[in-house]
């Protein structure tokens, strides 16, 4: 989103496509933006609305939603070790904004009025999350920007924070919740709890590394014996647990409590100061500008070139990311009967648009775990992602070193920011199209052009 | 609406773990002696070999290998010219990283890649780079590219069990200690390029120099080879049932995954005693059992078998693999190794009196282990 145009489109929940969210123009919230400087707007915008301007307050509602949609895809991207959710469950707690009614604050600064059409006001139904972030941001003596407010607004939204706590940390047991508790974790809790965590490291962790030789797999539950190492242990401390049955009640009690998001989350704000302009800027972390225009008008003609590059570079990364797996699972002992299956995997994925869950008996494997880690789409796409940016980094790299535009040996930073804009360029024409069909649930709609070249692939190669 | 990292934010990279990466970790791990710090090298060791396949599969000619100092607490990938420090987390959602002073400052390298571990599940996932230059510049704090630092006073939220015990490093912009209250290192997440495919094109497209290391350090330090050096391990107190910590018992191994080779005849049935034990040894990423069995002997003696085995369900030993047994002073006393399919080497049974020390090396190649004994 370039310039002015976050004032007025606004971020809201939709159905209709595979993201399950879309962005909304906004024509009252684009009339007044006009008139806005794109350096002053928030502190233009927020000054009126406090005065009762309830159009200032759409443009500011336009503008919270962008970071309201990226904190929620950042949260499920720090919990996407696990399945049970994506940033799509998060968006009906936060994105609550259609951006349709008129709204300005009552006296208290909090209450939301809705004005209808005659004017009047009266108090609102629901309250709209965006208009409570702006409501409750001080902009004059705030140290952080109202994006860096809108994202951590968002992370303590008490809705969304029950719904992590239950689904957040669903995929894994009491034991390797207590396993993964740090020292940061450990210091919120009480020093009986603390004992009992240090004493259980000490011993649960010892067996654990000695047990994954003989068996992969989830935690299980502590042994009797180890139950009265951590027993004795507990009591050199002069914490007194009448048996190991009470050790182990008490090892369930505070991993219920490890469940709790905020033990996790707890720390203070990061937001990136400069001191030169005494501003905070961006974190960059959270992507606020749009790159779709990171190449410069003068490189238009490597543009081009990497246009008519990418097609190829496409079709030969699914080939050698193929293959690659293929190789890879006949030299496995675990997984070498599924060498032979892997483009069926794909072709009942792809063409048949069935589901790994459906997959998984089709092909033979065990569970749905074990077709995962064979066929995960998404690791598939990650990889010819990569092959397919490395291999126009290479490419590009090479012409404009022909072309003596740069060195033989360019420097870390303009590598980095070339293969950035490779990356973006890719992913606008390529990639974010296809992962969000597969990230879409169950009515996928594998239209991409990825989903287009992987059909294309697998008839070719059954032909 | 596309920026390179929002791909990241949707499909992070995963990395399967494999059973052999636990093993070698766990084995490497045993020479780390608190249980505290073991579980995280356990976890960094994990992380390491993660990374190293992921690399191994992307990169058109790779030339990896781990480089591994348990003494030093190294633990790096030499990639080419470059080096890796894989730093592994459990989880990252307060975003914040936290890693030890002895894997920043022990040895630099140009890269740190951080990976969060789901030891349970098996997988890591590659959140994210940071390039040596750049984490200096951000530990500076002076320099252009990192006029950045925390705010300490604002938003300050109380924990949920109402105690707020840990603080963060105390912070004043341009003025940044990020070295917390029990002397690790505690790094915003936002230092690290979210997109760990840049090191890949680093690694094929950058000369070393273009990322600089800490003066005076990487020089002077002596190329590490890979080579554990564990603590002597004391033979007589097996038969007083106590077992060092990285040696298993025979049973273990036998029911284990790692498929070890072992049958009876094998070993002298002769020795009472005898107790089986495995070294791991990380030899060009292969991984050997080392078995000692012992048994007493009359006049104060212990009486020794040393073989070595594949493991992991490999039928045979390397060809090539050399077992030797050395003198307390470094002398060969006598060694044996591996034709085309052994299926195990032996070394001839020897006797020695109690407290005589030695050593047993094995070398494929010009990489070495040497594991020291007293009996």
């Amino acid at each position: 989103m370039n310039g002015l145009s976050k004032y007025w489109q606004i971020c809201r929940l939709s159905l209709a496509n595979n993201q399950g969210y879309e962005f909304k123009e906004i024509t009252a919230a684009q009339e007044f933006s006009q008139n806005l400087s794109s350096t002053e707007a928030i502190n233009t915008l927020l000054p009126s609305f406090n005065s009762n301007s309830s159009v200032a307050g759409l443009c500011l509602r336009c503008y919270i939603s962008y970071p309201i949609l990226k904190s929620c895809q950042k949260l499920a991207a720090l919990f996407s070790s696990n399945d049970n959710f994506n940033y799509r469950d998060l968006l009906p707690f936060v994105l609550n904004d259609d951006g349709q009614q008129e709204i300005i604050l009552a006296e208290d600064g909090k209450t939301q009025l809705i004005i209808d059409r005659d004017g009047n006001t009266q108090a609102a139904q629901y309250r709209l999350f965006t208009v409570e972030i702006v409501a409750s941001y001080k902009s004059d003596n705030s140290s952080m920007s109202l994006d860096n407010w809108a994202f951590l607004q968002t992370k303590q939204h008490p809705e969304l924070k029950k719904f992590l706590a239950e689904f957040g940390f669903q995929h894994l047991s009491d034991w390797a919740m207590l396993n993964s508790t740090g020292v940061k974790q450990i210091a919120q809790l009480t020093t009986s709890d603390r004992q009992l965590i240090e004493v259980f490291h000490a011993v649960y962790r010892r067996d654990r590394r000695q047990q994954k030789v003989k068996r992969m797999g989830k935690c299980p539950n502590p042994t009797q014996e180890q139950l009265q190492e951590m027993q004795t242990l507990l009591r050199e401390r002069n914490c007194i647990f009448p048996s190991a049955k009470s050790v182990f009640a008490a090892l369930k009690k505070v991993a219920s409590l490890l469940r709790q998001y905020d033990i996790w989350s707890y720390r203070e704000p990061l937001e990136i100061y400069e001191p030169d302009s005494g501003n905070y800027a961006f974190r960059n972390d959270l992507p606020t500008e749009n790159s779709n225009n990171a190449l410069a008008s003068e490189e238009q003609e490597l543009l081009n070139f990497i246009q008519d590059s990418l097609n190829k570079a496409l079709v030969t990364a699914i080939k050698q990311t193929i293959s690659t797996r293929i190789a890879k699972l006949n030299k496995s002992t675990k997984y070498r009967p599924f060498a032979a299956k892997f483009v069926t995997g794909l072709e009942l994925y792809y063409c048949q648009k069935k589901s790994l869950g459906e997959i998984a008996p089709l092909l033979g494997f065990s569970n749905w775990s074990q077709a995962r880690r064979v066929l995960n789409p998404g690791d598939i796409l990650n990889t010819v992602r990569t092959q397919t940016v490395q291999r126009l980094l290479t490419i590009i790299l090479q012409k404009t070193q022909n072309l003596g535009l740069t060195d033989t040996s360019p420097s870390a930073n303009d590598l980095q920011s070339l293969s950035i804009q490779i990356e973006a360029f890719a992913d606008e024409a390529v990639f974010q199209a296809a992962t969000a069909e597969i990230k879409s649930g169950k009515h996928r709609d594998l239209q991409s052009l990825y989903a287009q070249k992987i059909r294309l692939y697998c008839q070719q190669s059954s032909s | 609406m596309t920026n390179s990292s929002d791909h990241r934010l949707l499909l992070p990279e995963t990395i399967w773990l494999e059973t052999e990466d636990y093993q070698r970790a766990n084995i490497i791990s045993n020479h780390v002696k608190a249980e505290k710090q073991r579980w995280q090298t356990y976890l960094n060791l994990i992380a390491l070999f993660g990374l190293e396949s992921w690399l191994a599969e992307r990169l058109p000619q790779p030339k990896i290998t781990p480089k591994i100092d348990t003494t030093k607490q190294i633990y790096y990938l030499q990639v080419g010219d470059f080096t890796i420090t894989a730093i592994a987390v459990s989880n990252l959602l307060d975003e914040m990283v936290q890693v030890s002073s002895q894997q920043l400052n022990n040895h630099p390298t140009h890269f740190y890649a951080l990976l969060e571990i789901n030891e349970e599940a098996e997988e890591a996932i590659f959140r994210g780079l940071l390039r040596r230059d750049n984490l200096d510049a951000y530990l500076v704090g002076g320099n252009a590219a990192s006029r950045r630092a925390m705010r300490s006073e604002s938003f300050r939220e109380a924990s949920p069990l109402g105690q707020v015990a840990y603080s963060t490093p105390s912070a004043s912009p341009g003025n940044q200690s990020w070295q917390t209250s029990y002397g690790d290192y505690s790094f915003p997440l936002s230092w690290f390029d979210p997109e760990p495919n840049h090191l890949l094109a680093y690694c094929q497209h950058l000369t070393p120099e273009a990322i600089a290391l800490p003066v005076g350090q990487t020089e002077s330090t002596p190329t590490v080879r890979s080579t554990i050096t564990a603590t002597r391990t004391k033979l007589t107190q097996w038969l007083q049932d106590t077992v060092i910590e990285g040696w298993s018992a025979i049973e273990t191994l036998i029911d284990s995954e790692m498929n070890l080779a072992y049958s009876t005849r094998n070993v002298a049935l002769e020795y009472k005693k005898g107790k089986l034990i495995n070294l791991g040894v990380e030899l060009n990423n292969i991984t050997m059992a080392l078995l000692v069995t012992v048994k007493e002997e009359e006049e104060n003696k212990l009486g020794v078998v040393i073989q070595l085995y594949p493991i992991s369900g490999e039928q045979y030993l390397p060809p090539q693999v050399q077992l030797t047994l050395l003198s307390k002073a470094g002398k060969t006393l006598q060694s044996s190794q591996a034709r085309e399919r052994d299926n195990y080497i032996q070394l001839k049974p020897f006797k020695g009196k109690l407290g005589k020390r030695f050593s047993i090396e094995i070398a494929l190649e010009d990489m070495k282990v040497k594991e020291d004994f007293e009996l």
